[in-house]
């Protein structure tokens, strides 16, 4: 290294020209007027600025065609001579900014070289330090505004339960923070399904394009050329630039927030920077949250409105039941049914007819809810309005099955047993349709079952039915119940069954109706012991006096 | 069992139309009430109801559409209705609605009237 | 075989909304069964609904119940009838002192409710109400 104190400094004229040259034209590129000032004051032929870009160096004044040398040792800290040229480093504060190529210059003047490294390094140190201010000053203001936002989204997304008013929000913002123009949220069910999609400015991608987006957890994703080149799988035709991100709550994808074509001041279409990624990774943080907790929450109350729907139409169907038990001569019935809490679905009634005859009916209607609730009052209203104009009791189970299949709103179907008994003679007729085998006690031992007669009703079309008779000695009793007696289960799981049903019946010759009906639900409950049913147990109990 | 009626809108130019699908009581009243006053709220002078879609309907829903109705008329507005079942026709003349409003057989009759009613002076 | 006549068919619904359908879907299906024309139908259901409503509003207690009955006769000069009876256990209503509404005083007026009774007399054939502490009864027919 030449000691400085033994060359001469430049002259006051180099310095004057040089300030000159570099205030000239402010309007030019730094670079441009570095180069200009250079040639100028070194008498160089041509000249080559390197600075550098990144990893690398790369050439930064604008008049390169003529000459294209190459940067020859990047790592000098001292002026050589390479390819004709003398390379000179530009440095300041022990930084190198970049090498300045000189061609056609005289060794002569080796002050000129080290002041013109000097006097450039100084400039673009000053131009990079201010630029880093700037960029500095940026940032900060965007930390600040990036906190704000976050502030203030936090407190607008809390407590809103309303979820697409919630997706509003998240997506309104996160176009606002971005600068975007549009913006495409979609929110995902836990099966898959879209649960829902809002847009501003048009669809980014379709929603099943959305749906099989791999993106990473967490990252969110940048294609500042989404028109042309796939971004994670999927081409984006309807926007030129894209950011986008999964929105996750404990891993699980909740949905994907996507915003495209981030603008200018001058309302260009500028690329999102890694800025708007990490404000975007944020915000889907907050967002997953709450579009978390009010998912949870619709969901809770949609349970609560379905859970209140089964018990209105448990309450309406139990309503049909009949209040009172009639009184015939020579007969003596019982009837109980106990609820479970939401499923209804039994029926029975009690129909006295003329010469003192009794008719009896039990109903096991499948399904649950309110649409269940309706098939019983139809049946009821079926039974009533068609029971004077039946001839037969197989014509009556025929015209409750047309009259279903008009006027009932689903395709659901029931299990029947209507029972007529006349008292003077103990003949009791009957048909099943499809329904458990009644058992019919007999006064001195011995149980037989009553079957069934045909398929249950609403099943098919034109169905047919055979009409049984059996004939009931005095104290003879028949035994009619429901799904929901044989099917109990206790904490085993093993079920009730026809088998203890049998037995409980076969002690009962000396018991009344009451009791027989009584004895039998009540070892049901012993049985079953706490453990929640799922079915009514129905039992109706007719016996001849 | 408790489904509310939904609306559709559908603005063309100074006129909203609306379609109700389902039973209008006071929660279906009240979302065409809603919508009805978002499209006032936007300019819009004449409001068509089609309620097609609708079979049944209950007296705290139409007091409802009342009182949508005075709120068209406190704007010189125009407010008809179209595609009536022949009982919600008569029980619309019942509670009066017919007094302000105009009830008409079908959308484009309803609209032309609308049109017509609110280019005259 | 069976030859008993008038049989009734009754519902109790629970006092929540839009119970009032479960009604008139039943009603429905009994004008059907009578051979009742969709428009008398229609203006059945819709007497139906404001009877219900009707009740709901006297409801005591929320465990109050409101109780639909269908009777479906034939008489030899107007022939044959749909009738439904709509109970309530609530507090009642004088029916006499009941402002008969109108379009004048609804209009403008704070008097938005009370249609329900006129409403109901204008679409079936013959209404009977009766109403004290003890509840509500009301009576409607219509004839096919």
């Amino acid at each position: 290294m030449t000691s400085r104190a033994s060359a001469a400094p430049p002259s006051r004229g180099f310095w004057k020209t040089a300030a000159a040259l570099l205030h000239e034209d402010t309007r030019s590129p730094l670079t441009a007027r570095l180069a200009a000032a250079a040639t100028h004051l070194s008498g160089a032929s041509r000249c080559a600025i390197f600075l550098r870009d990144k990893e690398s160096w790369v050439r930064a004044d604008p008049g390169g065609d003529d000459w294209a040398p190459r940067l020859p040792d990047p790592a000098a800290r001292a002026a050589v001579r390479a390819e004709g040229a003398l390379w000179i480093p530009l440095e300041s504060e022990g930084e190198v900014h970049g090498f300045l190529g000189l061609e056609g210059v005289d060794e002569t003047e080796p002050e000129l070289g080290r002041s013109l490294g000097l006097l450039l390094g100084a400039l673009l140190g000053a131009n990079r330090f201010s630029r880093m201010v700037k960029d500095a000053g940026f940032e900060l203001k965007t930390r600040l505004l990036e906190l704000e936002s976050l502030y203030d989204l936090g407190l607008s997304l809390a407590g809103q339960l309303d979820l697409p008013s919630l997706a509003d929000e998240v997506l309104f913002r996160s176009i606002s923070l971005t600068d975007a123009r549009r913006g495409t949220l979609v929110l995902f069910q836990e099966s898959g399904e879209v649960l829902l999609e809002r847009n501003i400015g048009g669809e980014i991608l379709p929603t099943e394009a959305l749906a099989t987006w791999r993106l990473p957890e967490g990252e969110a994703v940048i294609n500042n050329a989404a028109a042309t080149a796939p971004t994670a799988g999927v081409r984006s035709a309807t926007c030129e630039k894209c950011l986008a991100i999964g929105i996750s709550v404990s891993g699980r994808r909740l949905g994907v927030l996507a915003v495209a074509d981030k603008e200018s001041r001058d309302g260009s279409v500028i690329d999102f920077t890694a800025t708007d990624a990490r404000l975007l990774s944020l915000f889907a943080n907050q967002a997953a949250a709450a579009i978390e907790t009010a998912r949870l929450h619709r969901e809770a109350i949609e349970k609560e409105r379905l859970d209140r729907e089964l018990e209105l139409a448990a309450a309406i169907q139990r309503e049909l039941l009949p209040h009172t038990l009639p009184i015939v001569a020579g007969v003596e019935v019982a009837a109980a049914s106990v609820p479970t809490r939401q499923v209804g679905g039994d029926y029975y009634d009690f129909f006295p007819l003329s010469r003192g005859r009794l008719g009896f009916l039990i109903a096991d209607v499948s399904g649950k809810g309110v649409p269940a609730a309706l098939l019983v009052s139809t049946v009821h209203a079926a039974v009533h309005l068609q029971i004077d104009l039946s001839e037969t009791i197989t014509d009556l189970v025929s015209r409750i099955d047309r009259h279903l299949q008009r006027y009932a709103a689903a395709r659901k179907f029931l299990t029947l047993f209507f029972g007529l008994i006349e008292p003077d003679t103990g003949l009791l007729r009957y048909v099943s349709a499809g329904h458990n085998p009644a058992l019919l006690l007999r006064r001195f031992g011995g149980i037989e079952r009553l079957d069934s007669t045909g398929v249950p009703v609403g099943i098919l079309p034109n169905a047919v039915w055979t009409e049984r008779t059996v004939a009931m000695e005095p104290g003879d009793l028949v035994c009619l119940y429901t799904d929901g007696v044989t099917e109990a289960v206790n904490e085993r799981e093993e079920e009730f069954g026809m088998e203890r049903l049998t037995r409980i019946l076969g002690g009962a010759s000396a018991m009344s109706a009451e009791q027989v009906c009584m004895e039998a639900l009540a070892q049901v409950a012993e049985f079953a012991r706490g453990m929640p049913q799922y079915d009514d147990q129905t039992m109706l109990v007719v016996r001849r006096t | 069992m408790s489904e509310t009626c939904k609306v559709a809108v559908e603005r063309r130019g100074d006129v909203a139309l609306l379609w109700t699908d389902g039973y209008i009581n006071n929660q279906g009243g009240e979302e065409i009430a809603r919508e009805a006053y978002a499209q006032i709220g936007n300019g819009a002078r004449g409001l068509v109801m089609n309620l097609e879609k609708t079979k049944i309907v209950n007296s705290i829903g139409i007091s409802i559409l009342i009182e949508v109705l005075e709120k068209v008329m406190d704007r010189k507005g125009v407010l008809a209705f179209c595609n009536l079942t022949p009982t919600i026709d008569k029980t619309f003349r019942i509670m009066g609605l017919a007094q302000y409003a105009s009830i008409y057989a079908n959308e484009e009759e309803a609209l032309k009237a609308v049109s017509v009613q609110l280019a005259s002076p | 075989m069976f030859e008993d006549g008038g049989r009734e068919i009754s519902l109790t619904i629970p006092i929540a909304p839009d119970m009032e359908l479960v009604a008139t879907a039943q009603a429905a299906a009994v004008g059907e069964y009578i051979g009742m024309s969709r428009d008398k139908i229609d203006e059945i259901k819709l007497a139906l609904v404001e009877a219900c409503i009707n009740a709901f509003e006297h409801a005591h207690a929320r465990d109050d119940r409101v109780h639909v009955a269908f009777r479906v006769g034939k008489e030899t000069v107007g022939g044959e009838w749909l009738e439904i009876e709509v109970r309530d256990q609530g507090q009642g209503f004088d029916a006499a002192t009941v402002e008969a509404p109108s379009a004048e005083k609804t209009f403008g007026g704070r008097r938005k409710r009370g249609w329900g009774l006129k409403i109901i007399k204008s679409l079936m054939d013959h209404v009977e109400i009766a109403s004290g502490e003890w509840g509500t009864r009301i009576v409607m027919r219509k004839y096919k």
